[in-house]
């Protein structure tokens, strides 16, 4: 039934939209950021071309004239969030309204729109491959847009997550649109300084869609084991602690290298898994048994300390790719997870 | 001979009647003026229909159309003989009559006309080289050479230099220097007239300025990586024309010079003594391969060897000139030194750059005689000249469009390396309770782990202490670092050199990189060089990669096996009893012992106990003779087997086979990696496949590597072409105002005769595929782009070498068109019902039309049957050899036929006179003790479609001095050297070849030769790769462009026909079945060209609109009408 397509995002959710959106931020970073705009905005497919008339964009335009004198030049980029009431439905799922809308506008020389189009298409869509365990499910369709635009002054792609046979979930929607006799709407291009009517395309990313689109991702990967396969960079916990203690006279001991690591970690920046920061097992069983628990999480990579750590520092970094452990020294932390997460 | 038919058919049947309706106005109702009815139509003997009257009457005018009483007993015999072959004569449609007023004839008849118009189009450029070619003793060469950018000319008498524009006279010798290391422009330059030296100094190495200020090029974000030329960079000659420049290889200078790039045509034209060498003495690819051996030759290669060389010039000068070997030397500082060790040695490198000139020179002297003896007709040189001229003019999408590959392609090789990251990190986890014993493609990898020890402590001194920067911030965090302070202090104890992942497999281990140590590491490091986890040197040319795809071959999984390379494991027992390490009950579960193995199986244990009792038995034999037993018993199996494995004697754990992946030159090849280009193709046909079927990352990785691997082969050639931009002030009026577009050309280096048949050779563009949906960067042809306001306009001869077979054939065997079953295919066959000969070929032999054309041409290129069988095998590997072979043989006695023997008239008395086997020929000349020409003329192929062909292609190729059949060009003194019968023999499939191929050659030469006549300086000449001819026009003379291809299309067949003593010509083959008007040089006007690189098409991604595609009736009413008589250019008598 339709209910059963509704998605909400919890916590967990919530959190891994919230990574997206920074990652979002650092993607293209030479844009003015114009942070949250009030006015909510709808994205039906008749206004996907008809943006440039709006107040918005022109209050948006306004802005980079007057923040940001020094990036008022074409080419340049803007960025910006809003709201978005209207519901959004796709193949596989429904969200719950309002959603956030991260659009990226790119102002370029109309002469050199359809090169800088076909870039952005691609940056993007490798954006999106490299959060993905499977960068082959992106595709680029272009859009049918009829008789009555010419394609010299409109194009637009869309970015598709495809699930086999359940079907496909648009990730992100790019569009072009050539501005023709606006007088206010003028830029200096960035080589020769002369006055340009810049062509303007725009990135939308509906930020919960995409959320779910590579949780999804994350889960359709064809393995036997059911691991949660999110990107490391954008994982909400990255790394977990578990401690097998066998002996009950150290295990006091044990626990305080957990919080000890489990110290070191958050210092290094770096999200540690949920509660005391560290779980204890009984045994080999037990931990498997949290271990999977873990994978299916989400967590890459889990620490896993014994008492023999307490003697010579010594510990296993247990990865939920391979299923395998590495053993590291307790000198390794964090350096050697910082440089597992760099990229 | 229409008459005669139509009447005869007006009074038979119906039905018959019926079939030869008149031509379909339909098709045409616009046009009555160049679209007549009946009275035009005619049709030969054969019913095969013949240029419309009007057409006739101009191009044959002393040969009016009759037909007699033998013609018509003999055309009896000819369709017997077709219908024997399945050939339906009344099957095929007519097309419409054309009617056209042809400027008149510059002569008697077509032959003259060809004769007058190439003399004339070569005369000024005659003029220009005889003087050089005749001139006995070159002008002094100066005594020092003046340091001056630009041109400088020499007085022949006392040396004094003169700076000049440009060389004074028109006819030169030339040579060009280029410093390899500095980029691909000119640095000096030497030539020589009848009257003085000259020599041209880069600015570059005077170090002066450039005239003008270089201006940046192009819109488009410049790559700095590859050069981009201006035209002020080369050298210039002005653009006042005609001119001559000889010069070796001749093409690479040309692709200096200043003027060549400009989008008007100079008439400045080259003459390459390479190319002359080939046409005089060029050599087979085996014959290069003995002159390159160092190796003592064979006493029966010693006759040609004198008469050939290799192609530089001082092979080249070795042997027509003799003498000193030419010194190359000096040249190593062009070719590995810098500028300024340019201008060091200054003086020694320009007289060696013309000392080069001279050696050109004294070449030309004795060559140019010889070509023009063996080479008499006019349109070989006009055709040359012409061919060396090859302009292809692009524009800034050229730079976006290797962008765009070059990104495409790092893209896709990120996105395969990430799939077989993921796989390989997937399948560490068979370490964890040893599953990977159970792994059909990684039970045989290095699963062996390392562990990570600390050292032993020191017994007094204490560790020294390991300081972390950052103790915590509050006091527990504090207290909590104090405690564990010692477990941080042994990190001293950790060896020098940690192993990588300890826990990890070794094969993982060997994909990864070490991490970086310390973080200064770091900062030393590249962005793009940083470290990142997981196997990121895995790749698909690794051994690992087709085992984490679980490739299988024919269902069975891929197996490596160091002497033997990659094959696969076909198990031949039930049970995996005593099996080690193999996982064999895998193995069994996914693929059964199959029947040819079973019958082994089956006799299991008695055959078993047999082998092992002969093994036994024999082992103090030595061991040959217990593997001979084996492969017989292989052997014995290798016939039933049905596959496209390759048998290697190999039984893994006595309990499967191991059959070598079939590689391309041969079973005794080993396979190195099933994941290369050769294999791509398997997969689609399921040989080749996953054995997961879960795992789609392996046919994805499959599908890049088809997608990248044209892209790789082709790259560095396509990036090296040298693109010359054009200035605003060099491009013309109406260009100059277009903004935002640059403008430039490529001269692409052709060699005007690069092959013992003189076809033209260049390396990028006369190999480039067509535009394929699965080639990254395959749009590169359409990427040659019309500035505006000009057009491509071309076409491709539509099957130029099988017309030019099939009607020696018909000339020589019945003096018809159409008259031999080959003739008659080729001419009126279609493909749409199966009456054209790959379809009738494919038909009797049970195969595929496409595998059927290749193999068709194959045999008229000179191909044997051994050579069909192995194509056979190659298309279809569930074929097995006897399969492969029954059908080469089937194929090969429909069309060539057979071999008989005539006895020799003196034999007459002893024997019967009639055709005899080669068999029976062989025992009757031995019966006799002669050999077998003693008794026997040379062997006919009879009863084949094609016997005809071949046996007047074998009279020609074995003349004492094979001509071709159009111009009467000579073959290569190479192979023309006399050797005897023996040596006729092993150079005769290349001497067949060469009748056809060379024959085509002087097709396109009358083709070039006859669009410069019909369209005077209208047309610029683009490129011609075999049987695709392509010019630039200004836009509105591209109609009449067009019109003017059709004509010369109808007029060199003409020609060709009349040489070979026929006097009519089909309507079939009397026009283009298009010619194409484009702004791109694509091969059809219609391609969208989408690609991985070109994901959007040039339509919607370029912007590019589609062509048209013309045919004689369309361009007829697009140029104006057919009255191409009254064009003003064309010279009239």
């Amino acid at each position: 039934s339709q209910d059963d397509n509704k998605l909400e995002l919890l916590s967990h959710g919530r959190e891994y939209a919230n990574l997206l959106q920074q990652h979002w931020l650092r993607l293209r970073p030479l844009a003015a950021h114009l942070g949250d705009t009030r006015e909510s905005s709808s994205t039906s497919n008749q206004q996907r071309f008809s943006f440039p008339q709006s107040q918005q964009f022109r209050t948006n335009f306004q802005r980079l004239l007057d923040d940001h004198p020094r990036k008022a030049k074409c080419p340049t980029l803007l960025k910006h969030q809003s709201t978005c009431s209207s519901a959004h439905r796709n193949p596989l799922f429904e969200m719950n309204s309002p959603s956030l809308l991260l659009t990226t506008d790119f102002l370029v020389e109309p002469h050199r729109a359809l090169e800088h189009f076909y870039n952005m298409q691609r940056e993007s869509k490798i954006w999106w491959m490299r959060l993905s365990s499977n960068p082959s499910r992106y595709r680029i369709v272009p859009c049918d847009l009829g008789e009555e635009l010419s394609p010299k002054n409109y194009q637009a792609i869309d970015i598709r997550s495809s699930y086999g046979e359940a079907g496909e979930v648009t990730v992100e929607q790019l569009s072009l649109v050539r501005i023709e006799d606006d007088k206010d709407f003028h830029l200096p291009d960035a080589r020769t300084g002369e006055s340009v009517q810049p062509t303007v395309i725009r990135s939308v990313i509906r930020l919960e869609t995409a959320t779910c689109a590579l949780l999804l991702d994350g889960c359709d990967h064809g393995r036997n084991e059911q691991s949660l396969l999110l990107n490391p960079l954008l994982a909400p916990y990255q790394c977990g602690i578990a401690c097998v203690e066998s002996d009950s006279e150290l295990s006091k001991d044990l626990a305080d290298l957990c919080l000890h690591l489990k110290h070191v970690i958050n210092h290094a920046g770096l999200r540690l898994c949920q509660g005391s920061g560290f779980a204890s097992t009984k045994d080999t069983s037990h931990l498997a048994e949290h271990l999977l628990e873990s994978d299916m999480l989400g967590v890459p990579y889990t620490l896993v300390l014994n008492e023999k750590t307490l003697r010579n520092g010594l510990m296993q970094l247990r990865s939920r790719d391979t299923r395998l452990a590495e053993t590291i020294h307790i000198s390794d932390v964090p350096d050697y997870l910082l440089n597992i997460f760099k990229n | 001979a229409s008459k005669v038919g139509r009447e005869h058919y007006a009074s038979s049947n119906l039905k018959i009647y019926r079939r030869v309706k008149p031509p379909p106005k339909v098709n045409k109702p616009k046009k009555p003026e160049n679209v007549v009815g009946q009275s035009e139509y005619a049709e030969n003997l054969v019913k095969v229909q013949m240029i419309s009257r009007n057409l006739h009457a101009q191009l044959f005018p002393q040969s009016p159309r009759s037909i007699s009483e033998q013609q018509v007993t003999s055309a009896k015999v000819y369709k017997d003989e077709l219908r024997r072959h399945g050939v339906d004569i009344e099957s095929c449609a007519p097309v419409p009559d054309v009617q056209l007023k042809l400027p008149t004839l510059r002569g008697a008849n077509i032959e003259e006309h060809f004769l007058n118009i190439a003399k004339e189009q070569v005369q000024a450029y005659e003029e220009l080289l005889l003087p050089l070619v005749q001139c006995q003793e070159l002008p002094k060469r100066p005594k020092r050479w003046a340091f001056f950018a630009g041109w400088t000319a020499y007085d022949p008498d006392d040396g004094t230099a003169t700076p000049v524009d440009q060389p004074l006279e028109k006819g030169l010798i030339f040579d060009v220097e280029v410093c390899v290391r500095e980029g691909q422009t000119p640095v000096l330059a030497t030539a020589v007239s009848t009257k003085r030296w000259y020599s041209w100094v880069s600015p570059k190495l005077t170090k002066h300025r450039m005239s003008i200020p270089k201006s940046e090029p192009l819109d488009v974000d410049t790559d700095s990586e590859r050069p981009h030329h201006s035209a002020d960079e080369l050298i210039p000659l002005g653009t006042c024309g005609p001119g001559l420049i000889v010069g070796h290889n001749v093409s690479y200078d040309r692709a200096r010079l200043k003027e060549q790039y400009l989008i008007e045509d100079t008439d400045t034209r080259f003459v390459d003594t390479m190319s002359l060498h080939m046409c005089v003495s060029g050599v087979t690819s085996y014959q290069r391969a003995m002159l390159k051996s160092k190796k003592e030759p064979a006493p029966e290669d010693l006759g040609w060897l004198e008469q050939s060389s290799l192609n530089s010039l001082v092979e080249v000068h070795r042997l027509y000139c003799g003498g000193e070997p030419l010194s190359k030397e000096p040249r190593n500082i062009f070719v590995e030194g810098t500028l300024d060790q340019v201008r060091q040695s200054f003086q020694s490198l320009t007289n060696y750059c013309a000392g080069d000139v001279e050696a050109t020179h004294r070449v030309l002297q004795v060559l140019y005689p010889l070509y023009a003896e063996r080479f008499p007709h006019p349109a070989s040189l006009a055709g040359m000249l012409e061919m060396g001229s090859a302009y292809l003019p692009v524009n800034s999408n050229w730079e976006r469009y290797i962008r765009e590959a070059q990104l495409t392609y790092e893209d896709l090789s990120i996105e395969a390396k990430y799939h077989l990251g993921r796989r390989a990190e997937e399948a560490c986890s068979l370490l964890l309770d040893d599953q990977y014993r159970q792994n059909l493609w990684l039970w045989d990898e290095d699963w062996s782990v390392q562990e990570l020890k600390l050292k032993q402590p020191p017994k007094r001194k204490p560790l020294p202490r390991e300081e972390r920067q950052d103790p915590g911030n509050t006091a527990e965090q504090r207290r909590l670092q104090a405690k564990f302070q010692h477990l941080y202090d042994q990190r001293s104890l950790l060896p020098a050199r940690r192993p990588l992942l300890p826990g990890y497999p070794l094969w993982y281990r060997k994909l990864c990189r070490k991490p970086p140590t310390k973080k200064n590491d770091e900062i030393l490091e590249d962005e793009e060089d940083s470290w990142s986890p997981g196997a990121t040197e895995i790749s698909t040319g690794m051994q690992i990669a087709p085992k984490l795809l679980s490739l299988c071959w024919e269902g069975y999984p891929l197996h490596y096996e160091r002497e033997q390379g990659w094959g696969f494991l076909v198990p031949f027992r039930s049970d995996a009893e005593e099996v080690d390490r193999l996982p064999m009950d895998e193995l069994l579960a996914r693929c059964p012992v199959p029947e040819f193995a079973r019958q082994c199986a089956a006799k299991a244990e008695s055959d078993l106990a047999l082998d092992m009792l002969a093994g036994q038995v024999e082992q103090h034999l030595g061991k040959r003779e217990h593997y001979k037993k084996l492969s017989q018993k292989q052997q014995r199996l290798e016939t039933q087997y049905r596959g496209s494995g390759v048998w290697c004697n190999k039984v893994l754990e006595d309990c499967c086979f191991f059959l070598k992946l079939p590689h391309k030159n041969g079973p005794s090849f080993r396979v190195g990696n099933p994941l290369s280009r050769d294999f791509l193709n398997k997969f689609s046909e399921n040989v080749l496949s996953s054995g997961d079927p879960a795992c789609q990352a392996a046919a994805r990785v499959i599908e890049i590597a088809r997608m990248m691997s044209y892209w790789r082969n082709n790259r560095d050639r396509i990036m090296g072409q040298m693109v010359v931009w054009l200035d605003a002030h060099q491009l013309p009026k109406e260009l100059s105002g277009v903004q935002y577009l640059s403008y430039g050309a490529i001269c692409p280096q052709v060699v005007a005769c690069g092959t013992l048949t003189r076809r033209a050779m260049e390396p990028t563009w006369m190999t480039a595929s067509n535009s394929r949906p699965d080639r990254l960067g395959s749009e590169l042809r359409s990427m040659v782009q019309a500035p505006p306001g000009y057009r491509l306009v071309g076409a491709d001869v539509d099957s130029q070498e099988l017309w030019i077979a099939s009607v020696l054939g018909d000339a020589y065997a019945c003096g018809e068109h159409g008259a031999t079953p080959f003739g008659w295919m080729t001419l009126s066959g279609s493909k749409s019902n199966g009456s054209d000969m790959h379809s009738i070929t494919a038909k009797a032999v049970g195969i595929s039309r496409d595998h059927a054309k290749v193999i068709n041409y194959a045999r008229i290129y000179g191909a044997g049957q051994m050579f069909a069988e192995t194509l056979l095998r190659q298309f279809n590997p569930t074929f097995s050899a006897s399969e492969a072979k029954a059908k080469a043989m089937k194929m090969f006695s429909i069309t060539k036929g057979k071999r008989v023997y005539r006895l020799r008239e003196e034999f007459h008395d002893e024997l019967e006179d009639r055709a005899y086997s080669s068999y029976e020929a062989s025992r009757i000349a031995i019966q006799r003790n002669r050999t077998l020409p003693e008794v026997f003329y040379r062997p006919n192929w009879q009863g084949g479609t094609e016997s005809a062909m071949f046996n007047r292609l074998e009279e020609i190729a074995t003349g004492p001095q094979p001509q071709t059949p159009f111009l009467g060009g000579r073959l290569s003194r190479a192979l023309e050297a006399d050797g005897g019968p023996e040596q006729e023999q092993r150079f005769l499939p290349t001497r067949i070849n060469w009748v056809v191929q060379s024959g085509a050659v002087d097709f396109l030469h009358l083709m070039l030769v006859s669009m410069r006549w019909l369209m005077g300086p209208h047309v610029r000449f683009c490129l011609s790769f075999h049987d695709e001819l392509r010019y630039l026009v200004k836009e509105d003379l591209a109609p009449k462009a067009a019109l003017a291809m059709h004509i010369t299309n109808l007029m060199t067949r003409s020609f060709c026909v009349s040489r070979i003593g026929l006097k009519d010509l089909p309507m079939s083959v009397a026009f283009f079945s298009s010619v194409e008007v484009d702004t791109v040089l694509r091969k059809e006007c219609s391609m969208d060209c989408k690609t991985p690189s070109n994901p959007h098409g040039l339509r919607i991604g370029y912007g590019i609109q589609p062509g048209q595609s013309l045919s004689v009736a369309e361009s007829i009413e697009k140029a104006g009408g057919n009255d191409v008589s009254q064009w003003p250019w064309i010279k009239q008598t």
